[in-house]
């Protein structure tokens, strides 16, 4: 089993740093306590080329560190970059190939105008699909219309998420937007994928965050409040979206959430940490983990349900939504939040009695995804 | 609308793939007659397309494509 020891990480949004200051802003305070440790290091970054102009980012991100002595990889898997790292980091803890591995996420996506930020990532899609002008944020919309007709779902229900996520930006000194909005701020703001509004979804952001994962038997002699992963998995499901039978399904959430909860023996966490690209997304994800029941998610949010002092309290950290979602950086700091949650460390955000957490990172839209549990105990 | 069929077990796709789910590689265009299921204007589409774009996801026959939204006159 692996343990997180230690996690850092930037406020998110437009920052003037550079790709690699951000990069050392999140990962310096563990850098300065377990340089010594450290044997082996994954940058998880989707985007360097695109946005930075900037190849072989691993390399240049560790000897700007002065890690260059430490072998070091990136991993790539668009938004789902994060939770693909961490998996990688735990593999190779789990075989034996590394005792200590400092995972850095991060992106710096300010330098481009937001249409030429949504054609590179829009990349993603399929050729033939992409040539209609869909974007990842479109497939929300589409989405949204596909919840509200099958459910009888109402309307304000979708943007109750971006009310409460807002609502825990704002108590998040890292978070990219820090004011609260409401239900009418939300419904009025500007249309982006009808029927979907600004504050619907997640804002373009730069930041990092950093973790460094230990072998269990390991993690009592670099911190006595380790957080243990006590059960991770990855699901896969088609990046043509055509190809989707049902788009309500989320194939790869569902396999990955429900291999993860296996392994971790957990039946029901505290708290969850979910890919809200888009409002609708945290719903329809939160019933493919099983976590509200399906088809009924969007009555927990008029009821409050979802909320810091909830029942199952989604998205603390304010989400991707309000947090914002540097690509490679947002899977890694969902397990920055979580780390914090079970260590009694969240502020005002902290979850009452937080014992158990989940963590839904996020590729494409649900091409693939990975989902970590983790626990106050091995 | 165009739909790529396989010459094998006769699944339809509406994005072209190398080797279909059932291992065949042989495939045929066939023409098909499209049912629109949701339609979403975009207002903010990828650079390099037009400042609104709609476009809807539809079937034709047992395959779920995607198409330009708006008039069909």
């Amino acid at each position: 089993m692996v343990a997180i020891v230690d996690a850092w990480l930037t406020p998110f949004g437009k920052r003037k740093e550079s790709l690699f200051d951000l990069a050392k802003e999140s990962s310096l305070p563990l850098i300065r306590k377990f340089r010594d440790a450290i044997d082996f290091v994954i940058i998880s970054n989707s985007y360097s080329g695109e946005f930075n102009g900037i190849s072989g980012v691993n390399n240049l991100i560790s000897t700007y560190l002065s890690l260059e002595d430490i072998p070091s990889i990136r991993v790539d898997n668009t938004s789902g970059s994060g939770g693909s790292a961490v998996l990688v980091a735990k593999s190779f803890l789990d075989s034996g190939m590394a005792r200590a591995v400092l995972v850095i996420g991060v992106e710096k996506m300010s330098t481009m105008k937001t249409r030429d930020v949504t054609s590179v990532i829009s990349s993603l899609l399929p050729p033939r699909e992409r040539s209609v002008g869909i974007s990842v944020p479109s497939l929300a919309s589409l989405m949204t219309r596909e919840y509200l007709d099958r459910y009888r779902a109402r309307r304000e229900a979708i943007a109750e998420v971006a009310v409460k996520n807002h609502r825990n930006g704002a108590r998040n000194p890292f978070a990219h937007i820090r004011k609260e909005v409401t239900l009418s701020d939300v419904l009025s703001s500007p249309v982006v994928a009808d029927p979907l509004t600004q504050y619907e979804f997640c804002p373009i952001s730069d930041g990092s965050a950093s973790l460094l994962l230990v072998r269990d038997e390991e993690a009592l002699s670099f911190t006595g409040k380790p957080v243990y992963i006590k059960g991770m998995a990855m699901g896969s499901d088609s990046s043509h979206i055509t190809d989707r039978e049902d788009l309500l399904e989320m194939r790869s959430v569902k396999r990955a959430g429900e291999l993860a909860m296996k392994f971790s023996g957990v039946e029901r966490v505290d708290f969850a940490e979910l890919h809200d690209m888009a409002t609708i997304l945290e719903i329809v994800e939160a019933e493919a983990l099983g976590l509200l029941r399906k088809g009924e998610g969007w009555k927990y949010y008029l009821e409050g349900r979802t909320e810091v002092n909830g029942d199952m309290p989604i998205n603390t950290s304010g989400g991707l939504n309000s947090k914002g979602h540097p690509i490679g950086a947002s899977g890694v700091a969902q397990l920055v939040e979580a780390f914090h949650q079970i260590r009694g460390e969240a502020g005002e955000r902290q979850v009452k009695d937080a014992r158990t957490g989940l963590s839904l990172s996020m590729a494409g839209f649900g091409n693939s995804a990975t989902v970590t549990v983790v626990g106050d105990e091995p | 609308m165009i739909v790529y069929v396989c010459n094998s077990c006769g699944k339809g796709y509406f994005e072209p793939r190398g080797i279909c789910k059932c291992g065949s590689d042989s495939f045929r265009e066939e023409e098909r007659e499209t049912k629109r299921l949701h339609c979403v204007k975009l207002l903010v589409p990828p650079a390099g397309f037009p400042e609104q774009v709609e476009f809807c996801l539809s079937s034709a026959g047992d395959t779920r494509v995607l198409e330009l939204g708006g008039s069909r006159e």
